[in-house]
């Protein structure tokens, strides 16, 4: 063996400095704060996509003509024949638009999220847009206020879910 | 061959596998001067090698309930903390602080230094990586292929950095070249 590798054996163990496992503690606790975290909001999207797709089959079996995809914005409320059907989905309208409105106010995703989180988010949105899709053709259509009515409803129920996730993916961070 | 680590009781694993806070602090107090003294030697830096010694320990404890005893403890945390110093070496921010790679000197310091300090210097002043390979070769007793692996190179590559490392040291300890100030961490001296 070299002169100096004989020697390096010789060195003295160091001392390590005080306060670093406290330290440790810390960080693994706040390590398993955003393990807990992870596991409640995978487990709240499960349910809520559970919750959509249960909507969607009941929606479903409202079976009218399948809808062509229109290329459309948000569809606006549109005033209905009879006046007083139009009343019965308005606070779904008003609802859907103030979580718009929370949605838009959160601050811009992070660049990098975690894959699943990701897919739930794109899954959310892919669902409100053929949503959108569907009020659009509705409204083009003029068909009954009860299908709107459903359909508007599912629109709040995938915002709300879309913004608990957006929301728990914010304080993840 | 490498200094022995001090051994752990089944006892003490088995409590610190099901999240026993005590048995968690008694495996620190085992091992935390071995993996402290290491990663200041890998990284000559009392700063970095803190941050290795707590990186090591969260990851520890995040694992040890899955650690299934294919090696020694001890031998598996300093595993866990060579390749967190691989991770400083190879990372931009230690290739940046040049050819030389100590922290700078806190005080100026004459008179004689002993020969144990000496070399602590010159490790200190041995390229990032070389150095590395020099403490896991004669210190830890790992094989130049076992180092080749852990960094991404082969076993050609270790011997090469070796004969550099050993080179450099006698020369720095021969005064042939100039000495870089750093820190000196010698426990006796109470320096850093």
């Amino acid at each position: 063996m070299h002169p100096p590798a004989q020697d390096l054996l010789k060195l003295p163990e160091l001392t390590p400095p005080p306060g670093v496992w406290e330290r440790v503690l810390e960080a693994h606790e706040a390590r398993l704060a955003a393990r807990r975290l992870r596991r409640r909001n995978l487990a709240a999207a499960a349910v809520v996509a559970m919750a959509v797709g249960v909507g969607v089959f009941v929606v479903a079996r409202f079976d009218t003509p399948a809808p062509q995809p229109v290329a459309s914005a948000t569809p606006q409320l549109e005033p209905d024949a009879a006046g007083v059907d139009a009343v019965s989905y308005a606070p779904l309208v008003a609802e859907s638009a103030r979580l718009e409105q929370l949605l838009a106010d959160l601050p811009a995703p992070r660049p990098i999220m975690v894959g699943s989180t990701a897919g739930t988010i794109v899954g959310l949105e892919d669902r409100i847009a053929f949503v959108d899709a569907q009020l659009s053709y509705a409204a083009a259509q003029d068909l009954a206020p009860s299908y709107r009515e459903a359909l508007w409803g599912e629109r709040v129920e995938l915002m709300n879910a879309l913004l608990y996730v957006r929301f728990a993916q914010t304080q993840a961070h | 061959m490498p200094k022995p680590l001090p051994p752990v009781t089944t006892e003490i694993l088995a409590r610190a596998k099901c999240g026993d806070r005590a048995a968690h602090a008694e495996l620190y107090s085992l091992y935390a001067g071995a993996v402290f003294t290491l990663a200041r030697r890998m990284l000559a830096s009392k700063a970095l090698a803190e941050d290795v010694l707590q990186e090591t320990f969260v990851e520890v404890l995040c694992k040890i309930e899955g650690f299934r005893g294919e090696a020694e403890v001890g031998t598996w945390i300093k595993r866990i903390a060579i390749n967190k110093c691989l991770m400083h070496v190879r990372s931009s921010w230690i290739s940046r602080r040049g050819a030389f790679g100590g922290e700078p000197a806190g005080e100026a310091r004459s008179g004689a230094l002993d020969d144990q300090m000496a070399l602590e210097r010159a490790l200190d002043n041995v390229p990032d990586v070389a150095r590395a390979v020099v403490w896991l070769h004669d210190v830890e007793g790992y094989t130049h292929a076992e180092i080749g692996r852990m960094m991404g190179r082969t076993a050609s590559f270790s011997k090469s950095q070796l004969a550099r490392a050993h080179q450099r040291l006698r020369a720095l300890l021969e005064g042939q070249e100039e000495l870089n100030e750093t820190t000196l961490c010698t426990p006796q001296l109470k320096i850093c």
